[in-house]
């Protein structure tokens, strides 16, 4: 008791302030508790926004250096190429070259012999090359050397030189030594193994060049590849498998996400919903293709030798089976500068075309790389046109095929995920039950957070306790008992203050909430409305195949043999 | 007729209101119909009103081509043509003044009809000038496609 009377004013004021201050710092942790609380919701969704532009800076940043890789290696495949097989095109700038001086006479045949035996030495095994000295001796009336020269050429490549020779005595008038060549060239052709250069033989044949003995050789042996083929089992499934993949090949790759940004950021199937656009945009662009093709006006002011030239420049400088290699890593490069470095999309894009770049392929693959990738292996309009009549029936198979595919990937609702809230939106008529639901769910959560947020009872039963405390020790000793009662005095000051705090933090959260339903159901009536759009623009894209599917039946194979003005039966 | 609430019914209503001829009781739909004017549906509901404008405008045009096509040169044939024409464009002068969305977006909408309206009554001036007797243009200056209010 002694002790307790001897505490002197300055540890009482230590001991209120200490008391006080406890008070305080239990009222600021118990604040700064609450704040992260509610700063824990908006700081998740600000790392997955910054988790999402980071994905995206990193694939842009990937793009950019496959770009910069590309476009520095393609200038080295270049070289390569020219280093390799730059002989090879002058020898091919040299045919053309010597048929157009024999028939202006402007050049002398001493000239026209010492180019195509320099030519001779400089490419040891091109098999233009000695058929430049045949052409050379047959101008000069050399028979001797032009029958050598045949026969090197034809030691080095028959079926190309078949194929030159039945061109050049075309465009100089020799039906019957034009008709001899071809068909030692057709004679030679396996319809399984067809070469690339038959686009040459179909060009000539679309385009109504070849004279009557000709052009009945190559409608004999169509019609007899066509149906040797087909009448392999297997054959028209593989068939149409060949045009879905050609045509597949033409969906576009468009981002949807400017049109429908909720839906990119809360639809959980928008990859599926978007690839559905993109797919269902195929429509419209096989129907512009088929359009262009058929409606293109074909130019028929150019002389049959004009057209002839045309097609022997087209079939000297498509590439060599040797140097393919590097045209077909070239063509990717090309590629991926054309995707602005997205490499998946420019070798699905590649793949696509490598089938018109294989060296060998039957001949109905061949009538389908001339009518879709006509640019690659070089195919004239005329050839396309062609192609996609003699494959109309395969062609209309794989477009149904396709149609149906594409229908049954439609997806036929969004599933969509709103600050942790998930649904379907089916037609968009759902916007008041879905915003119903995820009202009550979002009013539960918030229910259960302010009830989380539960004062301690040590808060009031500790300053009763020492109230009771000091009571009992005032009698004993006033100077405790009054310290006691500053003590309780301090508790009960913390525990208003901590009462005050929960009722502050229940306020904050039942704020938020209401917040948060508001954006939400705004967010569900948004999504509710791109859904409807998206239906509708869905529907209209696929509408177009209608239209698609008409212009291929109304295709006759008839119509797009050229006849240089002679009736014509298919 | 059911009152449009939602994006999707005032999608079908604007659908109908294009293809269908029920004209007071859209009057009735569009004025009593409310919408949720947030971001999201806010754009696309006034890209849909302006789309359905443009379409019942364009049909109006079409059906005006088509009974001056018949009229052949009858008046009154001229003014029933004329007249039709000139119920459209109040029509859809009302229609956009009663839809519920806020004054300045209506106002934009609204005046883009009296545009329209104002630009078709001088091309019909402009086309009935040929016409030597002066006949034409007179019954054109009557009907006044452009006066809406």
């Amino acid at each position: 008791m002694a002790d307790l009377r001897t505490v002197n004013q300055s540890d009482l004021n230590h001991l209120a302030n200490a008391v006080y201050s406890l008070t305080n710092d239990a009222g600021q942790v118990s604040e700064v508790v609450g704040v992260v609380g509610l700063k824990a919701n908006d700081l998740g969704k600000e790392i997955m926004q910054v988790r999402d532009e980071f994905d995206a800076f990193r694939e842009f940043d990937e793009q950019q250096k496959e770009l910069a890789r590309a476009k520095t290696e393609i200038v080295n495949v270049r070289q390569q190429v020219q280093e390799q097989f730059g002989i090879n095109d002058t020898v091919r700038q040299y045919l053309t070259g010597i048929m157009e001086a024999s028939d202006l006479s402007l050049v002398r045949q001493r000239v026209i012999e010492n180019c195509t035996e320099r030519m001779m030495l400089s490419c040891p095994r091109y098999w233009l090359a000695p058929c430049l000295v045949a052409i050379a001796a047959w101008l000069g009336d050399n028979r001797s050397l032009a029958d050598k020269a045949l026969r090197e050429a034809i030691k080095r490549d028959d079926e190309k030189t078949s194929l030159l020779f039945a061109l050049i005595c075309r465009r100089v008038g020799r039906m019957n030594a034009s008709a001899v060549w071809l068909q030692r060239y057709l004679a030679v052709q396996d319809p399984h193994k067809i070469e690339r250069k038959m686009v040459t033989v179909l060009d000539a044949y679309s385009n109504g060049l070849f004279g009557p003995q000709a052009r009945e050789s190559c409608t004999a042996k169509i019609e007899e590849w066509i149906s040797e083929l087909s009448a392999e089992p297997g054959f028209t499934e593989n068939q149409q498998e060949n045009w879905e993949n050609a045509m597949i090949s033409k969906t576009p790759g468009e981002n949807h996400q400017g049109r429908y940004p909720y839906s990119a950021k809360r639809c959980l199937n928008w990859q599926e919903a978007s690839n559905s656009l993109n797919e269902t945009g195929l429509h419209q662009v096989l129907l512009d293709y088929f359009t262009d093709i058929f409606e293109k006006p074909v130019a028929n002011t150019a002389s049959l030798n004009q057209k002839l030239d045309e097609l022997l420049e087209n079939y000297i400088s498509s590439y060599d089976n040797e140097e393919l290699p590097l045209r077909r890593r070239e063509r990717l490069l090309e590629l991926i500068i054309e995707e602005h470095g997205r490499r998946t999309r420019a070798e699905d894009r590649f793949h696509a075309e490598q089938k018109a770049l294989d060296e060998v392929v039957d001949f109905t693959q061949l009538l389908t790389n001339a009518a879709m990738h006509a640019d690659v292996i070089k195919a004239s309009n005329a050839t396309q046109r062609l192609t996609i009549a003699l494959s109309k029936e395969w062609m209309l198979s794989a477009f149904n095929n396709i149609q149906v595919k594409i229908r049954q990937k439609i997806p036929s609702f969004f599933h969509v995920d709103v600050e942790g809230w998930k649904g379907s939106i089916g037609d968009g008529s759902e916007e008041e039950s879905l915003c119903t639901t995820a009202q009550s769910f979002f009013t539960q959560k918030k229910n259960q957070e302010i009830s989380a947020v539960v004062q301690s009872k040590l808060d009031l039963i500790i300053p009763i306790l020492v109230g009771i405390l000091a009571l009992i020790v005032v009698f004993l000793s006033p100077v405790w008992g009054l310290v006691l009662l500053l003590v309780a005095g301090g508790f009960a000051l913390r525990w208003y203050l901590n009462k005050k705090n929960c009722e502050d933090r229940r306020a904050e959260i039942a704020r938020r909430y209401d917040e948060l339903i508001i954006d939400v159901k705004n967010t569900i009536r948004a999504l509710c409305a791109e859904r409807v759009d998206y239906i509708e623009d869905v529907r209209s894209r696929d509408e177009v195949s209608e239209k698609t599917q008409e212009l291929m039946d109304s295709i006759q194979v008839a119509q797009y043999v050229g006849t240089g003005g002679q009736r014509m039966t298919l | 007729m059911k009152t449009p609430t939602n994006y999707l019914e005032w999608c079908k209503l604007f659908d109908e209101i294009t293809t269908s001829s029920r004209n007071e009781e859209f009057m009735d739909a569009v004025r009593h119909g409310t919408i949720s004017w947030t971001s999201g549906v806010a754009e696309r509901f006034v890209r849909s009103a302006s789309e359905m404008i443009r379409k019942r405008v364009n049909s109006a045009h079409d059906s005006y081509q088509r009974q001056m096509k018949n009229a052949r040169g009858v008046s009154n044939n001229l003014v029933n043509a004329l007249n039709s024409l000139h119920k459209e464009y109040q029509y859809v002068y009302k229609l956009a003044n009663v839809l519920p969305i806020p004054e300045e977006y209506r106002a934009t909408l609204v005046k883009s009809v009296v545009d329209q309206a104002n630009q078709t009554q001088t091309s019909l001036e402009d086309s009935a000038k040929a016409d030597r007797t002066g006949r034409l243009l007179i019954l054109v200056r009557n009907a006044k496609v452009n006066k809406l209010g």
